[in-house]
């Protein structure tokens, strides 16, 4: 039971990874290997207030996702007029860059010996110590952060994001700042992927670099290419999926426990090249935000008689 | 109703490097009225475009819009002050809907704004609702309506081309300009958005219309600007323009093909359709 | 003459030059690829330490002379390289499958070597190689580093002469400059690609031995060494003349600052570094207005109603 808990909250920390980073890459387009920097800055960022400002773990999370926000905010925006494929490297040096400054600034964040004793949170007077009490709290939170993304993704905004994607001339012409457009995305996706982190931290109490490095980053992409770019559920079937994998290959015993690591990765590398090689949509399609025929039906919207048309 | 000009170029000039795509250009585009602008290829059409409605900074000249300088104005602030344009290489969202990219077309909804989205739901469902609503009124007038849920690149081009026309009215934008449209298209689509432009000139509205199909142009303009080498050459009537010789000089000294002005019919006074 | 004072400074020139050379070797290489095909071959790293590995199998478990050996790896690497271009890359739809594609090959390469080889260095036996040699009463210089330089400054005379002089140089810069043109022109690109695949893995398989020579390989060498490769590529913006002197640059600047700076600092200097250029290059003028959301004022109609 307590294994099941304990898979259940690594399951949910990978769906808030994988949908927020979908908004970033399946909604506006963006393919960036940084979501692994972010998720660390919210988890050290969680840690320090949370051990050194004595913050209930809640709130240190809250500080955390927004410091993680910040950062988002100026990477996002500075790195606006970027194409595509300059963008990936830019996104790569700031996962480098936010790693190596987390690894060298030993004097905050404890650097390669990994800092511990991060607490759990206090809820209504109690401390969820205990494997089901934070369990509860992690689907929550999982569940807010899901509802929320699922929301955003699925309205105009999200329309709008898309639109960035495929023709962000067009969207100039149509009056968006596509700018601020592609910033507030990759900041709601910052701000997800550090409370993904500060959860985390919560989780193990243990935090170290390595925990966050660009394989990170490669394997919630991994994620995303399985359960379908763009779709919301696709990114979570992608992260259920695939974390599935060094579970059940963990659960048999042949393998030796120095392996696992390497072995769990070649999976993870196998599964990037055969979906992008055999099903590069993904599992799962992405669905339009609207459907006429069925507003229709449900009356929402009238056909206007062909006479009327004419204005 | 003002009778000045809701559109004003002074002496602009661009610049691509060395090359001067514009050399102090000039024009007025008269308040409901189809303007066309010709010209060979390379001449500066499009240029002018982009220069007008933000997306190429020009090197000098001024530009006035509806008593405004936008000279300098970033590209999304065009349909703020009430011009909008399409693109000669479409740019349809293709992996939208039909519906969705017309929806775009509709600046400051609601559900746009975050705020809104999540503060006052019921209200921005509504708003939404509403805006879904003019987009299908502007599908079914375009002719799209059985096409709402597929996506743009399920459509024929010409379809496309009209989709961008479609877009384009959502803007409810006061100045609409068309690049190429016509590109590409046979003769029932090319006078179906001819018929669409003139529609709008109806409605009160003022098109711009870049293009090199003549067909097109010389049915439907009421005044015809031809561009050359990113100068004007001549400007009049399409009648005028047809008979001016340096416009001949240009066009016929050195082709043999489509460019070639056919004896059509007469000019679009506004009884054409 | 003041002993001290010049001796530090040179010294650091010469390690620049030679870190320089080492960064041109896997820079060259992947930028050939680079700017020919725009595509982002991550596995580039990988296939190059798995060459050094090959060097080593057949060096130390075939008991090949180094000399034998050293060709046979080499051609191993310039073939992996042909052959995931021409029966995997090719058959994908956008640079970004490709890219992804190359992320996955890279994983399972790194990971399948870390598994057969363990996660150690591997290293080559003692060999002239690995012997140091003194210049100037001052400098010790190891064997292979002079090699290394040696074999640097060929690779890059051999590139310049084929891009200069030979017919599929002037082919391949063709389709650098602008692929469609060339194919329009009757260039066949898709053997082209092929050829810069072959070439520049081959060129990165030169740097793989002499990085398994110098220091020995990890699964994750290739790792660190794709990251110099980047760098070089992207702040010679598409010149391939550029590459190897923007590589001494670097390896001279990472090595000025190092005096100054802990080594351990290096690496985030140089994303720093690669980080700041990327945005700089992109924004000509920073418009900072434009990263607040601002309302969007109502456009006014023909109707003269606001647009709501």
């Amino acid at each position: 039971m307590t294994y099941a808990l304990t898979l259940l909250t690594f399951f949910c920390i990978a769906i808030i990874l994988a949908m927020s980073l979908n908004l970033v890459m399946g909604y506006t387009g963006r393919v960036s290997v940084a979501h692994g920097g972010f998720m660390a800055v919210g988890a050290y960022g969680t840690a320090w207030f949370a051990i050194n400002a004595e913050m209930n773990l809640v709130w240190a999370m809250l500080v955390g996702a927004a410091v993680a926000g910040v950062v988002g905010w100026i990477f996002g925006a500075a790195t606006a007029r970027i194409s595509g494929d300059e963008f990936i490297l830019a996104s790569f040096a700031l996962q480098m860059v936010l790693i190596e400054m987390i690894s060298r600034w030993a004097s905050v964040t404890r650097g390669t010996y990994g800092l511990s004793g991060i607490p759990r949170p206090v809820l209504f007077g109690q401390r969820l110590s205990d494997v089901e009490s934070f369990a509860a709290f992690v689907v929550v939170v999982t569940l807010l952060c899901g509802a929320f993304v699922l929301r955003l993704g699925h309205s105009t905004f999200g329309l709008a994001l898309r639109g960035v994607r495929e023709s962000e001339r067009s969207m100039q012409a149509l009056g968006r700042n596509t700018t601020s457009l592609k910033a507030v995305a990759f900041v709601i996706a910052s701000c997800l992927a550090g409370i993904a982190g500060g959860l985390q931290a919560s989780m193990v109490s243990f935090i170290h670099p390595d925990n966050f490095g660009v394989m990170v980053s490669i394997i919630v992409i991994a994620y995303l290419l399985v359960g379908g770019l763009g779709s919301m559920l696709g990114a979570a079937l992608g992260a259920v999926m695939l974390l599935s994998i060094p579970e059940v290959i963990a659960a048999t015993d042949w393998i030796p426990t120095n392996l696992l690591g390497p072995l769990e990765r070649v999976l993870y590398g196998l599964a990037l090249i055969l979906f992008v090689w055999l099903r590069p949509q993904g599992l799962l399609p992405e669905r339009p935000i609207l459907n006429v025929a069925r507003m229709r039906r449900r009356g929402l919207v009238t056909i206007p008689d062909p006479q009327e048309v004419t204005r | 109703m003002t009778t000045e000009p809701i559109l004003s170029v002074r002496d602009l000039s661009v610049r691509f490097g060395g090359l001067k795509a514009l050399d102090r250009v000039s024009l007025d585009v008269p308040r409901q009225r189809l303007t066309a602008l010709i010209g060979p290829n390379g001449a500066g059409k499009s240029t002018l475009l982009n220069a007008v409605s933000g997306f190429c900074r020009p090197a000098a000249g001024t530009v006035i819009f509806r008593g405004q300088d936008i000279s300098r104005i970033p590209p999304h602030h065009a349909v703020r002050v009430g011009m909008a344009r399409t693109f000669q290489d479409l740019e349809v969202m293709q992996r939208l809907t039909v519906t969705e990219n017309v929806l775009l077309g509709y600046g400051n909804q609601p559900a746009e704004r975050l705020t809104r989205l999540f503060f006052t739901p019921l209200r921005t469902r509504r708003a939404h609702r509403a805006t879904v609503q003019k987009t299908v009124d502007i599908l079914a007038r375009v002719g799209l309506l059985d096409r709402a849920d597929s996506l743009a690149s399920e459509l024929s081009y010409g379809e496309q081309k009209l989709l961008t026309v479609a877009r384009l009215l959502a803007t409810d934008a006061e100045l609409l300009m068309f690049d190429e449209p016509g590109a590409g298209l046979p003769a029932e689509n090319l006078h179906q958005i001819g018929t669409l432009l003139r529609e709008m000139v109806a409605e009160g509205r003022t098109v711009v219309l870049v293009d090199h199909n003549m067909d097109l142009v010389m049915s439907y303009a009421d005044e015809i600007t031809v561009l050359h080498h990113g100068q004007v050459i001549a400007r009049g009537t399409p009648q005028e323009v047809r008979s001016d010789p340096s416009v001949i000089d240009v066009y016929f000294s050195r082709s043999k093909d489509s460019t070639a002005v056919p004896a059509g019919p007469e000019g679009g006074e506004d009884g054409a359709a | 003459m003041n002993g001290s004072d010049t001796t530090v400074p040179i010294e650091l020139l010469a390690n620049g030059v030679l870190e320089g050379s080492r960064i041109g070797l896997a820079g060259i290489g992947f930028a050939l690829i680079f700017y020919t095909t725009k595509e982002l071959h991550f596995a580039y790293g990988a296939l190059l330490t798995a060459s050094g590995y090959v060097w080593y199998v057949l060096t130390v478990q075939a008991n090949l002379p180094l000399l034998v050996g050293a060709p046979i790896a080499l051609a191993a690497g310039a073939a992996a390289g042909a052959v995931v271009q021409r029966y995997l890359y090719r058959r994908l739809t956008s640079h970004l499958a490709v890219l992804l594609f190359s992320f996955g090959l890279a994983i399972i390469l790194e990971n399948v070597l870390h598994i057969a080889f363990g996660p150690a260095d591997v290293v080559l036996p003692r060999n002239l190689l690995t012997g140091t040699v003194v210049l100037f009463d001052r400098i010790f210089i190891r064997v292979i580093d002079l090699v290394t330089l040696a074999v640097f400054i060929l690779v890059w005379l051999v590139m310049l002469y084929m891009l200069e002089r030979r017919r599929i140089g002037l082919a391949v810069r063709a389709v650098m400059r602008d692929e469609s043109m060339s194919e329009l022109v009757g260039i066949r690109t898709d053997r082209i690609k092929l050829f810069v695949y072959a070439v520049g893995s081959l060129v990165g398989a030169i740097a793989g031995l002499v990085t398994i020579a110098r220091t020995g390989v990890r699964p994750g060498s290739g790792f660190d060494v794709m990251l110099f490769a980047f760098i070089v590529a992207l702040l010679s913006s598409g010149r391939m003349a550029m590459v190897p002197i923007w590589s001494l640059g670097l390896g001279v600047f990472m090595s000025l600052v190092a005096w100054q700076l802990p080594t351990e600092l290096r690496m985030l200097l140089a994303f720093a570094v690669m980080l700041i250029y990327l945005v700089v290059r992109s924004n000509d003028r920073l418009r900072w207005r434009q990263l607040l959301p601002r309302r969007t004022a109502p456009a006014v109609g023909t109707t003269g109603e606001a647009n709501r």
